[in-house]
């Protein structure tokens, strides 16, 4: 039907709509696709190489990413990140659950004041050095703890959750009471799994917190053994830290240059593929959660 | 009847306790200006000709800080003021008087720690401990009792509120009285006994917010002072407003100010129309599946880590990376590192954040898009409306409420530009344009370990920014009747 009413005007648009939908495709595209060719190419030709890449440099090699491979950091990152992640996701989620249940009760008296209080946080903060005075003061630095322990909560994720939690029928809750169940029995027997949607979409935020953290490991970490992956990742890739990554015999002081931007290149492969793996599965979780948070908290 | 339409009647001017609060604010200030008084007398004996009467009054001299006026004594005059004010003229608002209250008294509670600390620094004397005890005490008596009298007269209130609006509703239900009337402190007692468990299930994030959130609050005190870790927070030596001075007087002031508002200003107007143009395009695609993939596709780059998407631009950005490539084939003979030249910072950071923010921030627009009733589409094409017309008065009006709130929250967060893009992205050559007050703070900070002075930088940024957040809130709030608290 809407095609007869096209005029001609909106049938060129149309045309233009779909080539310049394709174009911006590429040009999300082009950049990983770049890098990726880049990674399976032969380390001489790639860094004689002038001029735009679309298909692999003489012969497939996997010579880069064994080289990232044979780095320890890189292992221990991704292991260090996994640990952050997992204790931090699951202390984030404890702490945002909880109070969000507990600030979405009405008839509590002091919730209100407790909500001014808390977002009164996102808006005001001590600032980059007393929140470092703060973790060196607690004897933090350098720790495990001191990572996770100072972003136990995300004030726009608890409002998001509360919100969701406030819109359950009180009824449940009222049933439940007269059953006998006390409040943390309603919270992870009822409420938990209606608002399962929003949980999820929560702890997946938290979780791409804790893949993508690296400025707090920055200025608290002075041991490289608890470095997060993104963290090895800046020292390969924005550092030219390059002693780690050529410490492998067969490398001659000459090749090292050309080599260098091979690992470089392996490396964002390694770094990225397990995000952009997961992404199309997740997707719809994330664009929920952008649709949830933009509801008014 | 036009009187139930009010249901806080006010208490009218006979209401003592109000003036009981006022005159203890009053009271507190005065013993406040005693202490400092008692101080400066003390000073003026070891060290006469160093003080001027403002310094007198104020209590505060040392050579660093230029006779600039005390900050605590200026919080408790503000605190007090405040106090005032909102026991004469906001009666109702007890959460001010409250926090007034409680800001008093820390004030004063932390004046005694200050002006003794001072006193043996820079004199190598105790200021005469008998009178100064003695002043410190009255103030922190009267400010407690301040906040007693806060309380006490909110819970008195709140009985007779409730009393007249029972006694109104049991008068037009014709039902003769016989109530009983809770006070604030048994409200408060019955409300702990049967919500204690909620409460314990608050606490936990509580103690979060309150050491995480509100300890590094605490911290700001060094930005007015010359904090030494081996002194400690209250026992370093105070200078007032000196790091503010120093920041302003020097070049950087202007440079990190100018290049804060520019990056904002440059992503603001390129990046802030682009999703909305990319949602009005999808919107218009007729191929669900195109257009899904198109979705997919421009999503993607939101999920390349920060570290990750900076090493890949600074290769590419580098003389023999693809940008450079792209330059030759354009012509250029020869390309320049982009990351490299000045000139070229503001243009990368925008262009990089638009690549990468540009799907994932559509996905906003695109709901709203879903929600316009299709029937206003089908009238605009009854009244003879092309697709363009259509676009102009439907789709646009249609998701005006959203790109207004998104635009306010834009413009109040004008002077917060993040460190962590620009700490990987720039370099020594870069900073003329590059260098924003937060990477400033960072240097300053972490790298330079000038602590007082970042945190002097960074709460001026702060303070800037929470009011252009307020200004923001007001005006979407008078503009478009959404607004975030």
């Amino acid at each position: 039907m809407a095609n007869k009413l096209m005029t001609r005007g909106e049938k060129a648009f149309a045309v233009f709509n779909y080539v310049f939908m394709a174009l911006l495709c590429v040009i999300c595209l082009y950049p990983l696709w770049y890098v990726f060719v880049s990674s399976v190419s032969d380390p001489v030709l790639l860094y004689a190489q002038r001029g735009i890449l679309f298909w692999p440099l003489g012969q497939w090699s996997g010579r880069g990413y064994r080289l990232v491979m044979e780095n320890p950091n890189i292992p221990t990152g991704f292991l260090n990140t996994l640990i952050y992640m997992g204790v931090g996701t699951v202390l984030n989620m404890g702490l945002t659950t909880m109070a969000a249940y507990g600030l979405s009760r009405k008839g509590c008296y002091w919730n209100g004041f407790i909500m001014k209080f808390i977002a009164f946080t996102m808006y005001f903060a001590g600032g980059l050095i007393p929140f470092y005075l703060m973790v060196k003061n607690m004897g933090l630095l350098d720790t495990y703890a001191g990572i996770i322990l100072p972003v136990g909560v995300n004030t726009w994720n608890l409002i998001v959750m509360r919100t969701s939690f406030a819109g359950i029928p009180d009824s449940l809750e009222e049933s439940a009471h007269l059953d006998g169940a006390n409040d943390w029995t309603i919270l992870w027997r009822i409420f938990f799994p209606l608002a399962q949607a929003t949980v999820a979409v929560i702890a997946l935020f938290y979780a791409v917190y804790w893949w993508n953290n690296w400025f707090n490991p920055s200025i608290f970490l002075s041991s490289k053994s608890k470095y997060p992956l993104q963290l090895v990742l800046r020292e390969i890739l924005l550092k030219n830290d390059t002693s780690s990554m050529t410490q492998v015999g067969s490398v001659g002081q000459s090749q090292q240059e050309q080599y260098r931007m091979l690992v470089k290149y392996c490396t964002i492969i390694v770094a990225t593929v397990p995000i952009l793996v997961v992404y199309p599965f997740l997707q719809k979780y994330f664009v929920k959660g952008v649709m949830v948070g933009s509801i008014k908290g | 009847m036009t009187a139930a339409a009010k249901p806080t009647p006010g208490l009218g001017m006979s209401d003592w306790k109000r003036v009981l609060i006022i005159v203890l604010c009053i009271a507190t200030l005065l013993s406040c200006l005693f202490l400092v008084q008692v101080n400066a007398v003390q000073r003026k004996t070891e060290e006469a000709q160093a003080l001027t009467g403002f310094d007198f009054l104020l209590g505060h001299t040392t050579g660093k800080s230029e006779g600039s006026p005390h900050p605590l004594v200026i919080a408790v005059i503000l605190f007090a003021v405040w106090g005032i004010c909102t026991a004469a003229f906001m009666p109702d608002k007890f959460l001010y008087s409250i926090l007034s209250a409680i800001f008093l008294m820390a004030a004063v509670f932390l004046l005694r720690f200050d002006i003794t600390y001072q006193a043996k620094g820079e004199f190598g004397l105790e200021a005469d401990s008998v009178k100064f005890a003695f002043g410190w005490i009255l103030a922190m008596i009267l400010s407690v009792a301040t906040f007693a009298a806060v309380i006490w007269r909110k819970t008195e209130r709140s009985v007779v509120l409730k009393k007249k609006e029972l006694d109104r509703i049991y008068a037009s239900a014709n039902i003769p009285g016989g109530y009983k009337v809770e006070t604030w402190g048994q409200i408060v007692r019955r409300d702990f006994k049967k919500h204690w468990r909620i409460y314990a299930l608050i606490v936990p994030a509580l103690i979060f917010y309150i050491v995480w959130c509100y300890g590094p609050m605490y911290g700001i005190i060094i930005a007015f002072n010359d904090f030494k870790p081996k002194r400690g927070i209250l026992g370093s030596e105070w200078v007032g407003l000196q790091w503010f001075r120093d920041f302003f007087r020097s070049a950087y002031a202007y440079r990190t100010i100018r290049n804060t508002l520019f990056i904002s200003f440059y992503n603001l107007l390129f990046g802030f129309p682009a999703p909305i143009i990319l949602a009005l395009m999808l919107n218009e695609m007729r191929s669900m599946k195109y257009k899904r993939t198109v979705q997919t596709i421009t999503y993607m780059p939101y999920f390349i880590s920060l570290v990750v998407l900076c090493g890949i631009l600074k290769d590419f950005c580098s003389t023999s990376g693809l940008f450079a490539d792209v330059q030759k084939l354009l012509g250029v003979e020869s390309p320049v590192n982009l990351l490299g030249d000045a000139k070229y910072f503001r243009s990368v950071y925008v262009g990089s954040e638009i690549w990468q923010r540009l799907g994932w921030d559509s996905i906003i627009y695109l709901s709203a898009l879903a929600g316009i009733d299709q029937e206003q589409y089908e009238a605009a094409t009854i009244d003879g409306a092309g697709k363009f017309k259509q676009v102009i008065h439907v789709t646009l009006p249609g998701i005006l409420p959203t790109i207004s709130i998104l635009l306010i929250l834009r413009i109040g967060a004008m002077m917060g530009v993040g460190y962590e893009k620009i700490i990987l992205l720039y370099n020594g050559l870069t900073y003329e344009t590059a260098d924003v007050v937060s990477t400033y703070v960072y240097r300053k900070g972490i790298e330079d370990a000038n602590f007082s002075f970042s945190t002097a930088v960074n709460l001026f940024n702060s303070v800037i920014n929470f009011l252009l957040v307020v200004f923001a809130n007001k005006m979407s709030a008078v503009l478009t009747e959404n607004s975030l608290w």
